[in-house]
């Protein structure tokens, strides 16, 4: 995607980005039992007009493989003003385990792509290290240690200072429809 | 290969190999030709610092670079050029030893693993704990203000001198030095005493003494100034009093409140004489004692010096004689030695000082005293400022002044508080005082996220026009200690420059004016106040600062990383104290910093600054989404504009218009500005709330009340609907176990029974699954009972066509009570038939014979969602209503009787409405099926029909004499396919109850529910807050309108029926339809005669509150009744008599009416106690109802509970109605239904027969007494009236009433009669509308139509 220099003027069209898609799942945590919880992010030029921006996957647990799968549909149209604050797609992965307590397992967030048509992404995930006495708790009677402040996830530069782990990746199918913004000279 | 020996290699080598010198290389190789090194940092460039590299590495390269004749590599200072060290001086990643140094930004919490329930599946942006600065905007005194006439100046300058006089009281100082200075004497006079003892006085006590004296001294003096600076400060007010005293003596007026008041205070003579005498005299004794010390002293030091110079100039003297005596045998060099002459010359004799002369110092002290000190026998004085003038009225003041007043009271001023730069709040636009002081008294709180820079305060004033900034000043940001509990209101000055004059009395600000008369030199003063303000930290529920945790303070390993120290490059230099901005830029362009250094880059904006002035201030910090603006596509507006969006973000806003549009179209243009037009309407409707034809005041006022009950109470619900259980989105099929095989098997080994069906559930259907008439309602007519019958016909009526015709002398029957019937009267003759009729679509039963038909016929009615939107919650709302009709088909003759042909016999169908029931969609639609005998709501009379004759034949036969009277229909109702009903939102209410109650609520709840599941009971109801409250809460005894209880007997059954009429008079409207979908909502008598509408409870409630009052045993009884379900009714006890009372109604039964809509019992309420249904019976005709029988009654409270305090007001205000009002209500009414009765013929003429019309009215207007009273025949001479009036005439009418809701539910109502369908060509219409009004505006309108066929003419 590239601004060109020619700008065109107000043409009575919006800017509209779709996407679609799915949560495929998980891979290579520690164990399954995993749901998750997401959430769409964009800036305040982008207004959602349909679908919604946030969600959680049931808890899958697959018996002989290792990879938990919830294909859990994506759904959402944006109506944008202006490039800034692309919408991101930001994760958090939980563990339910046997005694159905759930457990953060990872934080996570990948940018939506910016370019149309479907787009295999697989987002990383880390969780924040607690202090010695929180990690033994951690290992015995589960729990994590959390953010305080989950934007963090997606914003502040001050993430430099958290000590974390990583953890497993997440498999992201978008597909991305733009509508629109070669009106405004964004060519795609 | 050929060997060379080692030297020969290294010959080799040394030609063709280059070694670089370690040496350095000569500096002038490295620049260019003839050209000095120059150095760039000398010149006032930054350089920065370059990587270390060892020397002899430097030398090398550079002598290699030369080799190469790379003078391009070399800067202009001979140095090879290089960038400035990229190597950071710290790892970026630091340890972060323990959690307190955690920054707050990253901070975790360890959360145990919990088994969580579903609904925090959205990832909430919880913001962490937020800081928050309190800002208390207390008030502002102007000290000046252009506004102020000079009187006020001089107010304001006597205030502030007073304020510094008593400041000077306070402290007291005089007090305070003239006791330290008796302290000081007694001290040295002690001393004095003891030396005097010793003798010989240590050199330490005599620097004591020294001490003292020199402290006296000092007091004494420190004591006359103080005194004689509060002498002057009296002064001056005193002065400043005369002015103002002056003044206004020459203006004439007073405009100020202030006055001084100089109080005095005598004082002993002798006694201040004898104090002014011993103070003279120890001045005295102290300046002795002090020139003994000091001067004498000094002199005595001086003279010893003298004498000791005196002796060595002496002996040196000598010794130069001498060397001169020797010199002068000797040589004659040196003959003179200069010095000795110069040292001749340094020694001067010390004169002695003058002595201590008593009578002058005395004179002195004397003098200093009278001038500084209060004089012996003056009054001590004390001022005091009062605020007690009167300020003359503006009227009584002259033009200019009240002027200057005016324009004080249209001069409004606020203050704009932004942070960072950025606007925060504003204050309430407050007009100055009298005095000049604008109170705010406001707290603001301000969540920041951001260190803060700057906290401005901007004065604006808003005069007559427009706003101005009057002054601006900055308030400190506190830092972390200072928080909400420990702060002070503090003042903080500010000026302005502005210039401002006025053509009053005021004295403007910043131009020239003469404050006194006789003052020669203008006076020109600016603007200026004092704010009193504080700002602090605010605390959070554990006490907590909540302040930025040391952001500033801490040390961060990376210059620049820290977000703040990025952004702010006030912090970054290490200069946070300077929170001002304007001091900042000073403080810039004092320190002259390197504009080059990119360390100070950020500061580059501030050193520009000087150029254009404050330049600071037109820099606006805008963090959030920084260019935006100059990258966005398109504007706000231009977005807001678009269409499309619009439509789409309606769409996922779930406004109702456009919550089910499915297709959007794709390009702008499609969407046309008419796909709005009901939604604005809508939208300005909800603004200025209906304004109905003859509605007035009261009723916009009840709409308004209900449309803000409704909004708050939708708002709060809206959340919980988003609650699905997992049988909501899992279809699970029961897993087989043993039991149901077993089962299963066993079915197939049972015998076959064909006639006896078992009933299947049918399938629900899914509201995604239906479609625009997928839906149908079916109704099941299946007989009726007791229907009126058409009136014997007239004596001289051929039967062929008097079937309808009115009898002439025939008495009418006798409605409720009625104990005699015409024996005579052989025709029953009644053709009836049921007509159902919902959302325009009308549906008809074949036509019966009889009183007592049968049909059992289906009728199909469609059924429409509005918006095409079958979601539950939509489905909720619908208000539709179901009508049910029934009519007597009449055929007659329309041919006329005087025809040829005798052959043919036309004949006209007729129908003629005998009564109608209505079932709210709501209803159908939460219970699934309707399934029962109802009573059809016939009117009181019906002209040409007998009401009566079969229940009073079937009474007399079997006597039963609890069975009450009226029509009867079986029907069934249902829909096709069944429709989920919405599950009521399973939320958990708030409540101010205990909460040991409601868990015993619970509990109780639980154990009925376990004995009989179906059985209604309640023990918390949600009220209109939204608070679940105890049920016995709301019974409270109320006094009824005293209209109604009045005149009668209070305990007959007279007044019992009177307000029952009353009470169902008030409009039933069901909470389903009010709150839709959320749940019952109960409101307060009070409430509820302020909406004017209620469900059952409401109903009931009232009801049961006035029969308490009346001193009946009433019960709130808890059951189920056909149609409503579970409902609320009233139970009376009198003597063992039981009787029920459907409040919404108005209509009563005996507990042992086979024909009581009440089906069952479940509780019983009143007051004290709920009791539930524990009888094997809950019909209300086998209920046994003595609450006090705990084998019976479960009781929730014990015995001896007391009972809980009622929610309910003491009493109710029932404000007149209106009778003006009431009738232009009639007048509008009436005029609408005959507008609506015309356009429902369309072709046909209506005529209106006038003298009918006159007699309907006197008729109508009886008719509510007669009803409410139910004292029996109620039509007696209805027809002899008419008859008598009209002549021969044949006409069907019937007078019908209802509780006013509005015009278009009266015309609806007549609609449904049918009498406009009369095509009779010869047919005259008579109507007459008559509203009897209650108080609290509650409207009973009867509306009398009758239909009127002049038979002369017909006959002729």
């Amino acid at each position: 995607m590239k601004m060109s220099v020619k700008f065109v003027g107000f043409t009575g069209k919006m800017a509209e980005v779709h996407v679609i898609g799915q949560l495929v799942g998980a891979s290579e945590f520690p164990s399954h039992s995993l749901f998750c919880k997401w959430g769409l992010h964009a800036g305040g030029a982008w207004k959602l007009i349909a679908g919604l921006k946030g969600g959680q996957t049931h808890v899958d647990n697959p018996e002989n493989e290792e990879h938990a799968y919830w294909s859990h549909p994506i759904d959402v149209h944006y109506a944008t003003k202006g490039l800034q604050g692309w919408p991101r797609l930001h994760l958090q992965v939980w563990h339910q385990d046997m005694h159905g307590r759930n457990e953060l397992y990872g934080y996570g967030f990948v940018h939506v792509p910016s370019s149309p048509g479907c787009h295999d992404i697989e987002c990383v995930t880390w969780k924040p290290n607690g202090t010695f006495q929180e990690e033994m708790m951690q290992q015995f009677v589960g729990g994590c240690p959390q953010l305080k402040n989950p934007d963090l996830v997606y914003a502040g530069a001050d993430r430099y200072k958290l000590h974390t782990t990583a953890m497993g990746k997440v498999q992201i199918r978008l597909n991305v429809i733009l509508r629109n913004f070669d009106k405004y000279g964004v060519e795609c | 290969a050929e060997y060379n020996g080692y030297n020969q290699q290294v010959e080799k080598e040394k030609v063709n190999y280059f070694i670089p010198s370690s040496l350095p290389p000569e500096a002038a190789s490295k620049v260019e030709e003839d050209a000095q090194p120059r150095y760039l940092e000398d010149e006032g460039f930054y350089v920065g610092e370059k990587p270390i590299v060892l020397q002899q590495n430097t030398n090398i390269l550079e002598n290699r670079l030369i080799k190469h004749g790379g003078r391009g590599w070399f800067g202009s200072d001979g140095q090879v050029d290089s960038l400035p060290n990229p190597v950071a001086e710290m790892a970026t990643k630091p340890w972060v030893d323990s959690l307190d140094e955690l920054d707050p930004c990253v901070e975790t919490v360890y959360v145990k693993a919990q088994p969580r329930n579903v609904n925090l599946y959205i990832i909430q942006n919880q913001v962490s704990d937020e800081n928050e600065l309190q800002i208390d905007i207390g008030s502002i005194n102007f000290i000046h203000h252009s506004l102020m006439s000079r009187e006020h100046v001089l107010a304001s300058n006597i205030t502030m001198m007073y304020d510094e006089y008593r400041m000077i009281r306070h402290k007291n100082y005089i007090t305070f030095y003239t006791d330290k200075l008796a302290a000081l004497r007694n001290a040295v006079e002690t001393l004095k005493e003891t030396l005097g003892v010793v003798k010989y006085p240590t050199a330490l006590q005599k620097s004591r003494i020294n001490d003292f004296t020199a402290e006296i001294r000092r007091t004494t003096q420190q004591l006359s100034t103080a005194e004689s600076s509060e002498r002057d400060m009296m002064r001056q007010i005193i002065n400043e009093w005369e002015a103002i005293k002056s003044l206004r003596e020459e203006q004439g007026y007073n405009n100020t409140s202030v006055r001084l008041v100089v109080k005095k205070e005598e004082v002993n003579y002798q006694h201040d004489l004898n104090n002014w005498e011993t103070e003279v005299a120890h001045q005295v004794d102290e300046r002795r004692a002090e020139y003994d010390v000091i001067i004498l002293s000094a002199h005595q030091e001086e003279m010893r010096k003298y004498q000791v110079q005196l002796q060595e100039w002496k002996q040196n003297r000598l010794k130069m004689k001498r060397i001169r005596k020797r010199m002068q045998r000797g040589s004659k060099e040196n003959l003179l030695d200069p010095s000795s002459e110069v040292a001749i010359a340094d020694i001067i004799k010390p004169d002695k000082p003058p002595p201590f002369d008593d009578v002058t110092v005395k004179n002195e002290v004397m003098n200093d005293l009278i001038v500084n000190r209060r004089n012996p026998g003056e009054a001590r004085i004390s001022l005091e400022l009062t605020h007690t003038t009167t300020i003359t009225p503006t009227p009584s003041v002259p033009p200019s002044e009240a002027n200057r007043r005016r324009a004080m009271q249209k001069t409004s001023s606020n203050l704009r508080v932004l942070f960072n730069g950025r606007e925060v709040f504003q204050t309430e636009p407050k007009i100055l005082s009298s005095d000049f002081k604008l109170n705010f008294g406001s707290i603001f709180r301000v969540r920041i996220a951001q260190w803060p820079e700057s906290l401005k305060v901007e004065l604006l004033t808003s005069g007559l026009v427009s706003k101005s900034i009057t002054s601006t000043f900055y308030l400190d940001i506190p830092p972390t200690t200072v928080h909400s509990g420990n702060v002070r209101l503090g003042v903080s000055g500010f000026t302005s420059n502005k210039v401002e004059s006025h053509t009053h009395e005021g004295v403007g600000s910043g131009t020239p004016f003469t404050l006194r008369t006789n003052e020669t030199n203008p006076t020109s003063l600016n603007t200026k106040g004092q704010l009193i303000s504080s700002v602090s930290w605010s605390l959070d529920a554990n006490g907590r600062v909540l302040a930025p945790k040391g952001l500033v303070e801490r040390e961060d390993p990376i210059s620049g990383a820290n977000p703040l120290k990025s952004n702010d490059p006030v912090i970054a230099i290490g200069a946070e104290r300077l929170q001002d901005p304007e001091s900042l830029t000073k403080w810039v362009q004092e320190s002259r910093l390197d504009p080059n250094d990119p360390e100070n880059a950020a500061l580059v904006p501030f050193m520009q600054g000087n150029k254009d002035g404050d330049v600071f201030l037109t820099q606006d910090y805008f963090r959030l989404e920084q260019l935006q603006e100059e990258f966005n596509f398109i504007t706000e507006e231009e977005f807001s504009r678009l269409n499309r969006f619009r439509l789409l973000r309606l769409r996922h806003e779930e406004i109702p218009e456009f919550r089910n549009i499915s297709m959007l179209p794709c390009n702008e243009h499609e969407v046309t500005e008419s796909a709005f037009t009901a939604y604005e309407r809508r939208l300005k409707e909800k603004d200025v709330v209906k304004m109905e034809r003859g509605v007035d005041g009261d009723r916009i006022e009840v709409l308004k009340f209900r449309q803000n009950v409704k909004d708050a109470v939708l708002h709060r619900f809206y959340t919980s609907r988003h609650h699905y259980s997992l049988q909501d989105m899992v279809h699970e099929e029961q897993v087989p176990d043993i039991g149901t095989l077993g089962a299963s098997i066993v079915k197939i080994a049972e015998p076959r029974r064909p006639l006896k069906p078992v009933r299947k559930t049918r399938k629900k259907a899914m509201s995604q699954n239906l479609t625009e008439g997928s839906v149908r309602i079916l109704v099941n007519v299946v007989r009726g009972y007791n229907i009126p019958t058409r009136q014997a016909s007239h004596s001289h009526q051929p039967d062929r066509r008097g079937e309808v015709q009115v009898g002439g002398a025939m008495a009418a029957s006798s409605l409720r009570v009625g104990q005699h019937l015409d024996p005579s009267s052989k025709s029953y003759l009644v053709a009836p038939f049921v007509a159902a009729s919902f959302q325009d679509a009308t549906v008809t039963t074949s036509v019966a014979q009889g009183p007592s038909p049968s049909w059992n016929e289906e009728l199909q009615l469609p059924f429409c969602a509005p918006n095409s939107d079958y979601n539950a919650s939509n489905l909720q709302k619908v208000d539709d209503v179901l009508f049910i009709h029934l009519f007597d088909r009449v055929t007659e003759d329309a041919t006329p009787t005087n025809t040829e042909d005798t052959a043919t016999i036309i004949t006209r169908v007729q129908n003629h409405w005998l009564g109608s029931y209505e079932l709210p969609f709501s209803t159908i639609y939460q219970r699934g099926k309707i399934d029962g005998t109802f009573k059809i709501k016939v009117p009181p009379v019906l002209l040409g029909y007998n009401l009566e004759r079969e229940i009073v034949l079937y009474r007399l036969k079997l006597s039963l004499k609890y069975q009450s009277s009226g029509t009867y229909l079986t029907i069934f109702v249902t829909l096709e396919p069944v429709l989920k009903p919405m599950d009521p939102p399973k939320l958990k209410f708030e409540s101010q109850e205990d909460v040991s109650l409601l868990r015993r609520c619970v509990t109780y709840l639980a154990d009925c529910n376990k004995r009989y599941p179906n059985r209604n009971v309640k023990t918390t109801v949600i009220d209109i807050k939204g608070e679940s409250v105890l049920i016995t809460r709301f019974v409270r005894p109320l006094p009824p309108p005293p209209e109604l209880t009045e005149a009668t007997n209070t305990n007959t059954i007279i007044t019992l029926e009177k307000i029952a009429r009353f009470v169902s008079l008030i409009p039933f409207v069901s909470d389903n339809v009010t709150y839709a979908g959320i749940c019952d909502l109960w409101s307060t008598c009070d409430q509820f005669m302020q909406m004017l509408c209620g469900d059952e409870e409401e109903h009931a409630i009232l009801l049961l509150n006035y029969f308490l009052h009346l001193g009946k045993q009433a019960y709130l009884l808890l059951g189920t009744a056909v149609p409503e379900g579970n409902t609320a009714y009233v139970l009376t006890v009198d003597h063992n008599e039981y009787i029920i009372w459907n409040a919404s109604t108005g209509e009563y039964h005996d507990k042992s009416d086979p024909h009581s809509p009440l089906q069952s019992v479940g509780a019983l309420i009143n007051d004290t106690n709920i009791w539930f249904n524990v009888q094997t019976q809950d019909t209300p005709m086998r209920v046994r109802y003595n609450v006090t029988r705990m084998s019976d009654w479960k009781a929730f409270f014990p015995i001896t509970a007391t009972p809980l305090p009622s929610i309910q007001p003491e009493s109710l205000y029932y404000p007149p109605t209106d009778q003006s009002y009431v009738a232009n209500l009639i007048d509008a009414v009436e005029r609408t239904l005959k507008d609506r009765i015309v356009s429902w013929r369309p072709r046909h003429i209506t005529r209106w027969n006038r003298s009918g019309n006159s007699i309907l009215r006197q008729i109508v207007k009886g008719l509510e007494e007669r009803v409410s009273r139910k004292t029996g025949v109620v039509n007696t001479g209805h027809n002899e009236q008419l008859l008598s009036q009209l002549g021969d005439v044949r006409f069907t009418g019937y007078p019908m009433d209802q509780p006013y809701t509005g015009v278009e539910a009266v015309v609806s109502a007549v609609r449904s009669t049918e009498v406009h369908k009369i095509q009779d060509p010869d047919v005259e219409f008579s109507m007459a509308v008559h509203i009897h009004a209650y108080p609290a505006s509650v409207l009973a309108v009867w509306v009398y139509v009758a239909a009127i066929v002049n038979r002369r003419r017909h006959d002729l």
